[in-house]
């Protein structure tokens, strides 16, 4: 079995003072690293904006230590795609610790480099020559979804207003501030019908875990990823509903779920992932479950997006939720492009 | 652009050019209609034209071939395919 043993995350925003080598370096100070013989690193965007590619070598330098490193991408799910890899390579008994990170740097870049840049996650043939950015994808889902069941956009606006309000709880958070319902629709429309204050942001940040094979008290006790065979919005049979994230659902049994992170870069995906996860009916993921505890820091839309490091984020919270909590269940969901790739990550309290 | 990838973009145009089809979802964004249409055989992500008038799910359109206005006129991707509200 494989156990989760050392958590940290840096503060996720505008780190103005942090380059992509300062924010790998500050998790890899607070964690230790001596018995860690793997590193898995998830990261998007080191290669497009940051000008660094071959970051195993980075960190096995800041490290200070020859390592298998490798670098996973896979958009927005290179963390939560990093954590599957760590977790098989523990299973198949090739390591006994393995050290995972998520880290990104943004903000070093203007909006429209940093849209490019995210764009290039959608299908290069048929999205990204159409001009097409990663807001204008998720507001067709949205504008779907309202259509066939017909809700109005005003649905979409209590969710970020619950998003703000959560993310009080980390003191990490992007986010401090206290939104209504009126200042989401008082907010710029992006694209229809998305406004401002239903997407997530821009930000920086590092998250780290070690994963090991010595027992703790939260188990990794399943890791699913799959990517899809309609990677195009334009191949999918259903706009309203991601299929890969339901087929990965199906390998789990999450009937004791207490606590989720989910992947909210925009509020339409918060609402799609509560209903492809089954915890909401189809058509009402825009209200807040009872039985289950969602995003209690505010999740991507108010914690912050960090894209490679989201998914060990969304790891690093549960952990310390569950251990503070005692929740006996929590799951982080965490997707790439619009449904085009998904790594769920289940852990158990021991 | 290289010459291969530019006779592909071609070759896509053509084969779609002048079909009809239905707005499965729009939205609007950054002065443009951006519309998810469904063909008989497919479906194809594509901007409106400048002159379409505001674009609803369920509308029927005509894929047609336009010169970009936002590209420069050597560069071949000037020509788009684009959708026009029938």
């Amino acid at each position: 079995m494989i156990y989760i043993k050392d958590t940290y995350a840096t503060k996720t925003g505008e780190l103005w003072d942090c380059g992509l080598s300062d924010l790998l370096k500050e998790v890899i100070a607070n964690i230790d690293t001596s018995q860690v013989d793997a590193v898995y690193v998830g990261n998007m965007l080191g290669g497009v904006l940051n000008e660094q590619l071959n970051l195993g070598a980075k960190v096995a330098t800041i490290i200070g230590r020859n390592l298998p490193v490798v670098r996973v991408e896979a958009a927005c799910a290179s963390g939560g795609v990093a954590v599957n890899q760590a977790w098989q390579a523990l299973k198949a008994g090739f390591y006994s610790n393995v050290l995972v990170i998520g880290v990104e740097k943004m903000t070093d870049f203007s909006n429209e480099e940093v849209a490019r840049a995210l764009a290039m996650a959608a299908d290069n043939t048929t999205e990204f020559n159409n001009g097409v950015t990663f807001p204008a994808l998720h507001a067709l889902v949205a504008q779907a979804y309202l259509n066939k069941y017909n809700l109005a956009p005003a649905v979409l606006d209590a969710v970020s207003v619950r998003s703000h309000q959560k993310a009080f709880a980390d003191d990490k958070a992007q986010f401090h501030k206290k939104i209504t319902e009126d200042d989401v629709r008082a907010s710029a429309m992006v694209t229809s019908p998305l406004k401002l204050y239903h997407c997530s942001p821009i930000s920086d940040g590092a998250a780290a875990i070690v994963l090991s094979t010595e027992q703790t008290d939260l188990e990794l006790a399943a890791s699913v990823t799959l990517a899809s065979r309609e990677f195009a919005l334009a191949d999918r049979s259903d706009l309203t509903s991601f299929a890969v994230v339901q087929e990965a659902v199906a390998k789990l049994d999450l009937s004791e779920l207490e606590i989720v992170e989910v992947h909210d870069c925009f509020v339409i995906a918060e609402i799609i992932a509560l209903e492809d996860l089954g915890i909401m009916r189809k058509g009402q993921g825009w209200q807040e479950p009872e039985h289950v505890k969602v995003n209690v820091r505010g999740g991507l839309k108010a914690g912050g997006h960090a894209i490679g490091a989201t998914g060990v984020k969304q790891m690093v919270t549960l952990a310390e939720e569950m251990r503070t909590h005692q929740y006996q269940l929590g799951l982080a969901h965490n997707v790439g492009g619009v449904g085009a790739q998904v790594a769920l990550n289940l852990i158990k309290k021991r | 652009m290289k010459a291969p990838k530019w006779q592909r973009y071609r070759n896509n145009l053509k084969q779609d050019a002048g079909k009809n089809g239905q707005v499965l979802a729009c939205t609007f964004v950054n002065d443009n209609w951006l519309a998810l249409v469904k063909l008989n055989d497919k479906n194809v992500l594509l901007q409106a034209v400048k002159e379409t008038a505001v674009l609803a799910i369920g509308d029927c359109v005509k894929l047609v071939l336009r010169k970009g206005e936002k590209v420069a006129p050597e560069n071949p991707l000037q020509y788009r395919l684009k959708v026009e509200k029938i």
